[in-house]
């Protein structure tokens, strides 16, 4: 070890220490983005209509992976119930774009949805919890019944709110604003969420791009109000809660029938998203070269998804190696040193969670609107989904963004291989191989945990680097004894 | 103002065990302050207690005149306190430049946003982030093994690492905990010369540790605890000859 005298006491950095440290070389950074624009771009053209399909679901994958990936992988915070966050968003994109919630369900969801953002501000801007905060929600709630039997006109509405949370929020020890923004923004939300529905009811549905943002937004809020409870658990407590989230999030996508259409009929006929038109004439040009022929259903959808992946890639590049990226690798480190050292280690996992759950309701939204098929049923969207995501972000390597992507297309080709066997009706000793989904993917999972638990790519590049190493170190002694 | 951390007769209980017992001590700007005890004295839950990381039962810590009492962890360490663990607490899965870097979340502010929009703040505040760590870096002497996982260090240079993680949150106070366990001869004294220049440079150094020539060797004032008890407090040579501390370390003579 060398603390030596000579070294500059502080202020100066020697050109020799900036020189040797590669942190910031920005070649390694680029590169992939480069081969991955690439390689989008002319996919299409060499795969078949097949191809398209399995290429389109290895792309919502990804998005899933990415997402999980910041949060299990760099954050070490575990989620077995991300598959809800997937459903959410997929539902909020079918119910608003075909099957509108009936009217009688409009008053209490839009009541329910404005109690959520009230909450979410009585956590995030009074910083409120315990058994204030559940006063706070009651009263919330109570208060949607009080203004609807006094028949109060919009103003009074608004009035109400504001003076009793101002009243609120003096009593529990936080300043009398945050109480009126709170109330304000929970009426604010609900009547504008009341309106929106019954237009979009009227109307008989919205444009999928309002479902997309409306799913982020509701996800996004969800995703806040679980997880600031539940990621102050550890470890398996944490796995056992964000487990029965996801359970609780699938039963109701099949018990709440009037919404959800519940599980025998599903949601159909969910449309496309028609990107292509929208988009500036020389880049809808680019593409077209790019396939050879005028684009069909798929290879659009092809590029909206690969494009949004894209995004979520960079995003997900760019937040690892950042302040804020630090600290959350930091908190699944050592969470005490991380502390020690001022960052806010509830803050950040927070944060990072609501994130990866807005990724999973866009991953969401991109399955009910996929070219072509257009249906969404609850099953997909349960714990079976969750424990795959988690397959996905294990095999391509925790803590690698561009693994998540080679995990994905690994599981989507898994997946697919075990549909073309089932359609087979092969037996093995009389077995039908029919639903092996569990069967195969805990197989996987044990497989990699054991062989390779730093996931495929990263563990097949360090063995290949160690049985090169073993190579040379092998010839040098044969050469040391012919000499 | 002459003190930087002040402490009121702060007492920490768990159920029955009365760890540390109504402890007022003061350390001042500028020095080396070393706590010393046998086993079990209290010394490194008096830091836990200093740093936030446990909540007191009793009394009053005033870090820079602010009351600490109730605040976590994060916030304590943003009003200037940096400190390394008994077991050297790292994060493993991070490269050793990168642990440095997180030292300085503190002094900085960028969000998540930013960072994952890469805005100008972002760029203007990693130039200096990344400065000020490889500054660090080349005070311990690490600069060859900045890329490397922070792990695949020998021990000493962990412990250096730690010491340097800390220093990048460009800390009022330091507070080591056994930063000279299991560094050999040579290494403990480069530790020390280490943390002479850091004081030099204005910091303040409260450490706890076993190995009394180190501590002699650079502290300037010395305070005992002995079974969750303040016991003794002076200057190295006071301590050394003070009853009650040779008391403490090997017992009174049977009567």
């Amino acid at each position: 070890m060398s603390v030596n005298v000579e070294a500059p006491s502080s202020g100066n950095v020697t050109p020799v220490a900036r020189r040797r440290i590669g942190y910031q070389n920005p070649v390694w950074h680029l590169l992939p983005f480069i081969l991955f624009v690439i390689g989008c771009m002319i996919a299409p053209r060499f795969a078949d209509e097949k191809g398209m399909t399995m290429l389109i679901y290895i792309g919502i994958n990804a998005i899933l992976a990415i997402g999980l990936n910041l949060l299990m992988g760099y954050a070490g915070q575990i989620s077995l119930g991300h598959a809800a966050f997937f459903g959410l968003g997929a539902y909020t994109s079918a119910i608003l774009t075909v099957r509108p919630i009936p009217a009688e369900v409009i008053p209490g969801f839009s009541v329910g949805l404005g109690v959520m953002v009230g909450t979410a501000l009585l956590i995030s801007l009074g910083r409120i919890a315990g058994w204030k905060l559940g006063a706070g929600v009651v009263l919330l709630i109570m208060l949607s019944w009080i203004v609807k039997a006094l028949h109060l006109h919009a103003v009074g509405f608004y009035g109400v709110y504001a003076v009793v949370m101002a009243v609120y929020a003096v009593l529990v020890k936080a300043s009398w604003w945050k109480g009126v923004v709170t109330g304000l923004m929970t009426v604010l939300t609900g009547c504008y969420c009341f309106s929106s529905l019954r237009n979009v009811l009227a109307a008989g549905g919205a444009s999928p791009w309002t479902g997309i943002v409306a799913g982020i937004v509701l996800t996004c809020v969800v995703a806040y109000l679980i997880g600031g409870q539940v990621l102050r658990l550890k470890g398996h407590y944490l796995a056992m809660a964000t487990l029965g989230f996801g359970v609780i999030v699938e039963v109701v996508f099949r018990q709440w029938t009037a919404v959800t259409g519940g599980s025998s009929d599903g949601i159909v006929g969910i449309p496309d998203i028609q990107v292509m038109d929208s988009l500036p004439g020389f880049v809808r040009r680019a593409l077209e070269f790019m396939v050879g022929h005028k684009l069909d259903g798929p290879q659009e959808y092809f590029y909206l998804v690969w494009g949004l992946v894209f995004v979520a890639l960079l995003i997900a590049v760019n937040i690892v190696r950042s302040r804020v990226g630090r600290a959350m690798r930091a908190v699944h480190g050592s969470e005490v040193a991380a502390e020690s050292l001022g960052v806010d280690t509830e803050r950040y996992k927070v944060q990072v969670f609501v994130l990866s759950a807005g990724l999973a309701s866009v991953a969401g939204s991109l399955y009910a609107h996929n070219a072509g098929i257009g249906y969404i049923n609850p099953s997909e969207f349960g714990l079976m989904t969750s424990i795959q995501m988690v397959v996905m972000v294990v095999v391509g390597g925790m803590a690698s963004v561009w693994g998540a992507l080679i995990g994905a297309a690994a599981i989507q080709a898994l997946k697919t291989w075990l549909i073309t066997i089932e359609r087979t009706d092969m037996r093995i000793f009389g077995m039908e191989l029919k639903g092996l989904d569990p069967i195969v993917f805990g197989a996987v999972l044990i497989v990699i945990m054991i062989v390779l638990p730093q996931g495929v790519v990263r563990g097949l590049a360090d063995l290949a680097g160690a049985s090169w190493r073993t190579i040379r170190k092998r010839k040098r002694i044969m050469a040391g004894r012919g000499s | 103002m002459n003190a930087l951390i002040e402490t009121k007769s702060v007492t920490r209980t768990f159920g029955g065990l009365v760890a540390v017992n109504e402890v007022s001590m003061t350390v001042r700007r500028g020095r080396t302050k070393a706590l010393i005890g046998p086993n079990g004295a209290g010394k490194s839950t008096l830091l836990n207690l200093l740093t936030g990381v446990l909540a007191v039962s009793a009394g009053e810590i005033h870090v820079d005149g602010v009351s600490t009492v109730g605040r976590p962890c994060y916030e304590v360490a943003a009003l200037g306190l940096a400190r390394t663990f008994q077991t050297v607490q790292l994060f493993e899965n991070m490269t050793v430049l990168e642990n440095v870097m997180v030292g300085c979340h503190c002094w900085t502010k960028q969000s998540i946003v930013s960072g994952a929009l890469r805005w100008v703040g972002h760029y203007l505040e990693e130039r200096r982030v990344l400065k000020e760590s490889i500054v660090q870096l080349e005070r311990v002497g690490l600069t060859d093994e900045a890329d490397s996982p922070a792990g695949s260090l020998p021990f000493g240079k962990q412990r250096m690492l730690e010491i340097a993680r800390a220093l990048a949150s460009k800390p009022k106070l330091l507070l080591l905990d056994e930063p000279a366990s299991g560094l050999s001869t040579h290494e403990t004294e480069e530790l020390s010369e280490l943390l002479r220049r850091i004081v030099v440079e204005g910091a303040t150094v409260l450490l706890v540790d076993h190995d009394m020539q180190f501590v002699m060797d650079i502290s300037d004032e010395v305070m005992v605890m002995d079974q969750g008890r303040k016991i003794a407090e002076g200057t190295p040579d006071e301590i050394q000859n003070d009853p009650r501390v040779i008391a403490a370390y090997l017992g009174t003579e049977a009567k």
